[in-house]
């Protein structure tokens, strides 16, 4: 079950013409307020295995509403998402699936403020068989590799925006996850943090090949995608290339 | 004895009321003749013994005034004796209140003060004030439960009991300041819960309320914390029973007046003396 | 780190809160465990005046009407004497009484030569010894209420009594109380030949089946009176019963009172961090873990809230002692019993009130309790 992917991630560039399908989805639709509103009408997509992704769209599209059914962190109230053909809906106990297989980054970062840097990286490890000593390692690396380690020992509230959305995205990889889900990473930073922040997730792929599908209702943002989908009104209107 | 002596002598004219056999007949309503007759067993000899403890606040008093008192009554057909006698604190111990009811529903008795001095009870003394307080003999030797054609003077509930309230006129040509005395009677409690005394212009001169109740061995309430108000010297005594019993077989000999200065004496001859404290008395 | 070191980083990095909820939990187990010490300690302090006399028996005519049973004649008690397995059999009066200006204090009157004498410690003085004299011993609580010392004079009811001594006993009630010989009592109670216990020890090697048999004799040759051990004297007097009752009602109270205030504290503090629980949901902790974590701060703060809790109540008890219109009446029993009980019900508590919160957050979809702020 645990096997080491990060070093055949570090070593083979992704492939984004691969035709291995990683998450596809189909037909979601998502109500609220007793169907009063209804945020998602019938969403499509499909996801390659190593793509980075974009959804954009103005606030209230459903984009976030999205990103959420994607990380099993909400259940649609129609459609159906497939994840390397096996159904969202089949899997029993989400929290382990998202442990093993899903990163997530958001917008208010949402670190524990009672934890220190070190810590708060730790804290999905508890759910693999690591020992302490494993995970203090796995976390210090991470921490490097995001370039905070003279931070290692803060308490989050001594951290700027940038710094902890840094921390975030380590927090992110702690269990080498497959897919990385990032909602609004640069929503609270200014341009400045955002640049780093959009420079780390790039490299982030680079090296690792990860699926990534990022959030943002910002085109400059989405523009360091390598597809960009669009979205008004909860469903997907437009498909772009940018770099194509 | 000042105001107290007042709230003395109410509580033992409340207490003249005797044990209670209260017979409750359904319709037509009692008369307050019929009522008070209830009150009274007739023809026997009873007594009791009240140990009680006087607490008196009154403004400027800089701490409560506390009396310890001792009551005992006795009746025997139709006469009925109270004497009612202060044993502490020191300054005041010794005086007593002696009363007598008889038959013709005339009382006498005398007021005793240490060592020797005895004033009886006459109709000229009624008027004087008991003491050298502001309040006349009269006032607290007059025992309205004789006055003659008590009325039944309504209903009320009171402390969620149900009482009769009976109402008493003084006499033509009675020497008293008190002109009419309300008495709420209930059948379950062998004293009024509540008495109240009011002069010629109307105004409340005492009120005695019923505090705190109690269930004696026959099951029958007893009242044992009693209040007394006296509004015009916004004075309150709470009059606590420490002790004592309902039903006591008191000698005849305790209501002599060699008796009542007797005791004082047996202290005197009994107890080794220290400094500072003897009891006064004739050595 | 830990899963432990993060449920402790939780309650120290959050002080404010964590101390608020022990601080709650601490004053509902303090109001338990003073209510109850105070209560056994009553229990306790009764049932040491007989145990301190060594006293096997008492023989009174039941009554649970009065504070202080009734009273019966002298003479039966000599009949007491002559019974099989009885060592010494002694008349005792005994009367609640106001004294000056003091409400109640306890006055006894044994006859010289008793042996309920012999537990006493004599502090100051001699003991009344002739049945003549008006002479009476004090307790130490009761000079001091009094503001007596030997050689003064104390008025009871119509008598002046010299106090001729100052004694000291193991039993705190007996300590407020004013002793004195026998006659002396009845007379100035006016309760001449009358008694209202006999206090009897029984011969060395007296057997259950002795007892019984004891018990049944009294039973039958002297209607209306019953002997009971000590023990049970106590208990059937109508003053314990109502304490007992009274205590048990408050501790009750207390309990409920002090339950219903760590839960909702508890409860409070859970459903403030259901934003973080979603949290945890996201980036990986499964709905077991998050539980145990809410469950684990729970009863930890109810756990440390039950030892403060028990240390306050234990020392509001001391105080209470401390203030001079307590003094002599209350004494506070610690037992190991009491403790463990504290413990269990904090514990308890914890664990229920940290249970349905933490089974109700952790069923909700991450991406709702997300949206709590």
């Amino acid at each position: 079950m645990t096997t080491d992917r990060s070093s055949a991630q570090k070593l083979a560039p992704a492939n984004p013409t691969d035709d291995r399908v990683f998450i596809e989805a189909t037909g979601l639709k998502r109500f609220y307020d007793e169907g009063a509103v209804q945020a998602l009408r019938g969403a499509d997509l499909r996801i390659l295995e190593g793509e980075f992704v974009a959804i954009q769209g103005p606030s209230g599209c459903g984009k976030s509403t999205l990103l959420q059914l994607l990380g099993a962190l909400d259940e649609p109230d129609e459609g159906e998402i497939r994840f390397q053909g096996q159904s969202l809906g089949d899997i029993h106990d989400k929290a382990a699936f998202r442990a093993r297989m899903i990163g997530f980054v958001f917008q208010s970062f949402h670190l524990l403020p009672t934890l220190s840097v070190l810590e708060n990286v730790q804290i999905p490890m508890l759910e693999m068989p690591w020992t302490a000593g494993d995970r203090r390692r796995r976390a210090t690396v991470l921490i490097e590799a995001v370039g905070l380690s003279d931070r290692i020992r803060h308490l989050p509230r001594k951290l700027s925006g940038g710094e902890r959305q840094r921390v975030a995205i380590a927090r992110s990889l702690a269990n080498e996850p497959r897919l990385l889900l990032a909602d609004e990473p640069t929503g609270n930073l200014d341009s400045d943090s955002a640049d780093r922040i959009m420079e780390l997730l790039g490299a982030i792929h680079r090296e690792r090949g990860m699926t990534m599908i990022m959030v943002t209702h910002d085109p400059h943002v989405a523009v360091h995608a390598a597809r960009i989908l669009r979205m008004i009104d909860g469903r997907m209107v437009a498909e772009e290339k940018p770099h194509a | 004895m000042t105001a107290r002596g007042i709230a003395i002598l109410l509580l033992v004219s409340a207490l003249g009321g005797g044990h209670i056999a209260l017979g409750q007949t359904s319709a037509p309503p009692p008369t307050a003749a019929e009522i008070l007759a209830g009150m009274r067993p007739s023809g026997t000899t009873s007594g009791f013994v009240l140990r009680t403890r006087l607490v008196r606040t009154a403004p400027g008093l800089a701490k409560p005034e506390v009396q310890q008192m001792l009551i005992k009554g006795r009746r025997v057909g139709d006469t009925f004796k109270v004497l009612c006698q202060i044993l502490w604190p020191p300054a005041v111990k010794g005086r007593a209140l002696y009363t007598e009811v008889s038959s013709n529903r005339t009382m006498s008795g005398f007021i005793f003060e240490p060592p020797d001095t005895v004033t009886p009870l006459t109709p000229e003394k009624m008027s004087e004030p008991l003491f050298g307080s502001d309040v006349s003999v009269g006032d607290m030797a007059e025992d309205f439960w004789q006055w003659p054609g008590p009325v039944v003077a309504g209903e009320e509930t009171v402390d969620k009991r149900a009482c009769r309230i009976i109402e008493f006129h003084a006499p033509a040509g009675a020497s008293t300041n008190c002109l009419r005395v309300k008495v709420w009677i209930s059948p379950d409690v062998a004293s009024p819960l509540r008495v109240e005394k009011f002069r010629a212009d109307g105004q409340l001169m005492t009120r005695i309320s019923a505090q705190r109740l109690v269930k004696q061995s026959t099951n029958r309430l007893a009242v044992a914390t009693r209040l007394v108000e006296i509004p015009a010297r916004q004075s309150r005594v709470v009059i606590e029973t420490t002790g004592g019993s309902g039903d006591a077989d008191v000698p005849e000999v305790d209501f002599t007046l060699e008796k009542i200065k007797g005791w004082l004496h047996d202290d005197a001859s009994a107890s080794t003396h220290s400094p500072g404290r003897s009891p006064p008395g004739p050595e | 780190m830990t899963f432990l070191t993060v449920i402790a980083k939780n309650l120290l990095g959050r002080s404010t809160r964590s101390l608020l909820t022990i601080t709650g939990v601490a004053i509902g187990i303090a109001a338990v465990v003073a209510m109850t010490s105070i209560s056994r300690g009553f229990m306790k302090s009764g049932n040491r005046i007989y145990s301190a006399h060594g006293t096997d028996l008492v023989v009174s005519k039941l009554s649970s009407q009065t504070p202080v049973p009734p009273l019966f004649e002298e003479s039966l008690g000599d009949q007491f004497r002559a019974l099989p397995h009885v060592e010494v059999a002694d008349p005792v009066f005994v009367d609640i009484l106001s004294v000056e200006d003091k409400p109640m204090v306890l006055f006894f009157g044994w006859e010289p030569g008793s042996y309920l004498w012999q537990h006493l410690k004599l502090v100051q003085g001699r003991w009344p010894t002739n049945d003549t004299e008006r002479a009476v011993a004090l307790g130490t609580l009761a000079a001091e209420m009094l503001e007596r010392k030997v050689g003064d004079k104390v008025q009871i009811l119509t008598g002046e009594f010299t106090v001729v001594g100052i004694f000291e006993s193991g039993a705190l009630l007996e300590n407020s109380a004013l002793v004195t010989t026998l006659r002396q009592a009845q007379e100035i109670t006016e309760s001449k030949g009358l008694i209202r216990h006999i206090s009897i020890k029984l011969k060395a090697g007296t057997t259950e089946q002795d007892l019984k048999e004891l018990y049944e004799t009294v039973r039958t040759r002297f209607p209306g009176l019953r002997a009971l051990s000590a023990n049970e004297f106590m208990e059937s007097n109508l003053g314990i019963q109502s304490a007992r009752v009274m205590s048990w009602a408050t501790s009750a109270i207390a309990l409920t009172v002090g339950a219903v205030g760590v839960m909702n504290t508890l409860l409070m503090s859970v459903f403030e961090r259901v934003h973080e629980i979603g949290i945890l949901l996201a980036i990986g902790w499964r709905r077991k873990r998050i539980m145990a974590m809410i469950l684990l701060e729970s009863v930890t703060l109810s756990l440390l809230g039950g030892i403060v809790g028990i240390a306050a109540g234990a020392g509001f008890v001391k105080l209470l002692q401390m203030l001079p219109r307590a003094r002599g009446f209350i004494e506070g029993d610690m037992s190991i019993n009491l403790t463990v009980l504290a413990i269990t019900v904090a514990l308890v508590l914890g664990a229920l009130s940290g249970l349905y919160p933490a089974y109700r957050a952790s069923r909700l979809q991450p991406s709702e309790a997300l949206r709590y702020e």
